[in-house]
């Protein structure tokens, strides 16, 4: 090996420990490293002092670090649950890879959940249910698991009440594959179908994505009103004493009232009827017009549909904000889940460089890192089956995936500031369930 | 350095291998700053070693079934922290591009081994030594290891090219060790 100046020497290895080394430096570098250990030794030195001054300037606190290590295996928890309902109610041999086994060889298990506002039927102010109730038949088979951020997780059996809060999420079982629900507040009682799965709905919402099922199998949710017959389709339905509302995403809902008409829903359509009065008949189903109707995120600046996780949030002169006084992370996430949507909002970072849209739940990250903190981004995120696309500033922002739980349709949507940061945002508006299919970039 | 009572700390070990998620936010508290410097001496990133740290101790917690009691908890535990950093520079591979042939290198030639005291008594000697060093220094540094700027815009900050950041960089960190190393070895004489 030929000598190197010491000057050449220290460059190789600044260029190294910055990461500004080209490939000719680094090839040098690394048969200098292997033909001696003093080279090798220095540059552990000065990895060690420069990891050891970053320390010097670190701001997480061992609370923080305690927290996100908690957070972690909570989250862990949710992931473990999911899976080991499915290995439970998956029949044995199946094969994930090998869709085309005959639809006999499956186990018909299939599914169910519900959901329930506690909200707009009490004195019409949301009120989230603090309380999960589970009236469970524990020698019936699991047909799901339910998790979500104000309850342990739970399994289902076929023939559990269920009376669940907002933004429960559950893995149900149609057919041995897994489908992931998401049970807006839940009070409804679970039973079979013949064949199938039946769900009575006596309030809440319940938004999914059913896999087209075999000949004859379906899922029904009725309602007061009326009975929505599902096949394979994505759909959002709610539920109170007077009204049904159904949207479809995709494919077709039959929806019977009462009174045995029958209106065929399709994808696009959202059906908002079968208003019943005491005494009254019930109403046939009202075919809705759906726009794609943009709406404030906080509407006049309220946090209602928000939850504090971490942090203090406040809105301030037309800008929602939020950080720690003392130096943690801040946090605020939605109290409903969400599937199909679209957001634009501004958003400026104060004393770091990096926050987060963290969306479906905990399972998709957007990251916010201006190189110039302090100045506002301009932040568009949409929401499509699943598949997220974030720009800043217009440019794509490479998306972060979470749990790889692989089927994510729908979850809590949420701001994040690192530690020691404040995040205001300004100017978010919000679609729900836009019409517009998402745009490649 | 959180000081959790010895007696207070074992049982909070015990707690958790029995799916106490609380005793285990003890446990986090009481051993992460010895592991975040544990980490440093391998890994200079902030924000990788607190990534590292994070995921040793949920891996820790995966595994707290397979801990003997009957053993010290933080040889175990730094057992855990290698595997990830180890996993670390595996992960940053592609990342780093031509720069993981110097990772490898260094990675495949002997290193000391040092212990957990001699990575906490470093941090506590550095720090002493920060304060010691001139403004203009100290704001270098802040800049590259507290706002975590690369050396290109440090250099566009402060109006200097980015070679001579980088070698003032070098210096200072060299400035650095070898003061921390006085104060060490003052210390042990």
């Amino acid at each position: 090996m030929t000598p190197i100046a010491d000057g050449a020497l220290a460059e190789l290895i600044a260029g190294y420990l910055d990461g500004t080394l080209d490939e000719a430096g680094a090839l040098t570098l690394a048969d200098l490293v292997q033909s001696g250990g003093a080279v090798a030794n220095r540059i552990r030195a000065l990895v060690a002092t420069a990891g050891l001054v970053s320390l010097s300037f670190d701001p997480v606190s061992a609370e923080d670090l305690a927290r996100s290590v908690d957070e972690h295996i909570t989250a862990d928890a949710h992931h473990s649950a999911l899976l080991r309902a499915v290995s439970k109610a998956i029949a044995p041999g199946y094969s994930w890879a090998n869709a085309w086994i005959p639809v006999g060889a499956l186990v018909a298990a299939l599914l169910v959940v519900v959901a329930v506002l506690f909200t707009t039927t009490r004195q019409g102010a949301p009120e989230q249910a603090a309380q999960a109730a589970l009236h469970q038949s524990p020698s019936a088979p699991v047909i799901a698991v339910l998790h979500g951020p104000h309850q342990p997780d739970r399994d289902v059996h076929c023939g559990d009440e269920l009376s669940l809060p907002v933004g429960t999420q559950a893995l149900l079982m149609i057919r041995g594959e897994p489908t992931t629900c998401t049970l807006d507040g839940a009070d409804c009682v679970v039973t079979h179908g013949s064949p199938g799965v039946a769900v009575s709905l006596h309030g809440g919402a319940i938004t999914a994505e059913v896999a087209h099922q075999a000949p004859g199998v379906q899922l029904t949710i009725a309602t007061a009103q009326a009975i929505a017959t599902v096949i394979g389709t994505r759909f959002t339905i709610s539920a109170d004493p007077s009204r049904t509302r159904l949207h479809v995403l995709q494919g077709v809902v039959a929806l019977q009232d009462r009174q045995g008409g029958t209106t065929a829903v399709a994808a696009g359509e959202a059906v908002e009827s079968l208003i019943r009065t005491a005494g009254a008949p019930t109403a046939p189903a009202t075919v809705l017009p759906i726009a794609e109707d943009w709406s404030p995120l906080f509407p006049g600046g309220s946090l209602d549909a928000w939850t504090q996780q971490h942090g203090a949030w406040r809105s301030d002169q037309g800008s929602i904000i939020g950080e720690d006084v003392g130096g943690g992370p801040a946090r605020i996430i939605s109290t409903r889940s969400l599937g199909d949507f679209s957001m634009a909002c501004r958003v400026r970072i104060l004393h770091i460089n990096w926050a987060e849209i963290q969306l479906l739940g905990y399972n998709v990250f957007v990251p916010v890192a201006p190189s110039e903190p302090g100045t506002w981004q301009d932040l568009e995120v949409q929401v499509r089956a699943g598949q997220v696309r974030a720009t800043c500033n217009g440019v794509a922002v490479v998306v972060q995936p979470g749990l790889d739980l692989g089927a994510v349709r729908f979850g809590t949507l949420s701001f994040y500031v690192r530690p020691g940061g404040r995040l205001e945002i300004r100017d978010a508006l919000f679609c729900e369930n836009p019409a517009r299919p998402l745009p490649t970039r | 350095m959180m000081t959790i009572p010895e007696d207070t700390l074992l049982a909070a070990i015990a707690r958790s291998r029995s799916g106490d998620r609380e005793a285990y936010a003890v446990v986090v508290v009481a051993f992460q700053a010895r592991l975040r410097a544990q980490v440093a001496l391998t890994v200079a990133d902030r924000e990788a070693i607190l990534a590292i740290v994070q995921d040793a101790f949920i891996d820790a917690w995966r595994g707290l079934a397979s801990y003997d009691p009957g053993q010290p908890f933080l040889p175990w535990l730094r057992a855990i922290a290698r595997t990830c950093i180890a996993k670390h520079f595996r992960d940053q591979r592609a990342q780093r591009r031509h720069l993981a042939l110097v990772d490898t290198a260094l990675l495949a030639t002997p290193a000391e081994d040092s212990s957990v005291e001699d990575a906490t008594d470093r941090l506590a000697a550095l720090r002493r030594c920060l304060a010691e060093v001139p403004a203009a220094g100290r704001e270098l540094l802040s800049l590259r290891f507290g706002q975590a700027w690369q050396v290109k815009r440090i250099a566009e900050h402060l109006h200097k090219s980015a070679n001579a950041v980088s070698m003032s960089l070098l210096r200072l960190k060299e400035e650095l060790g070898a003061c921390a190393e006085r104060r060490l070895q003052g210390r042990r004489g």
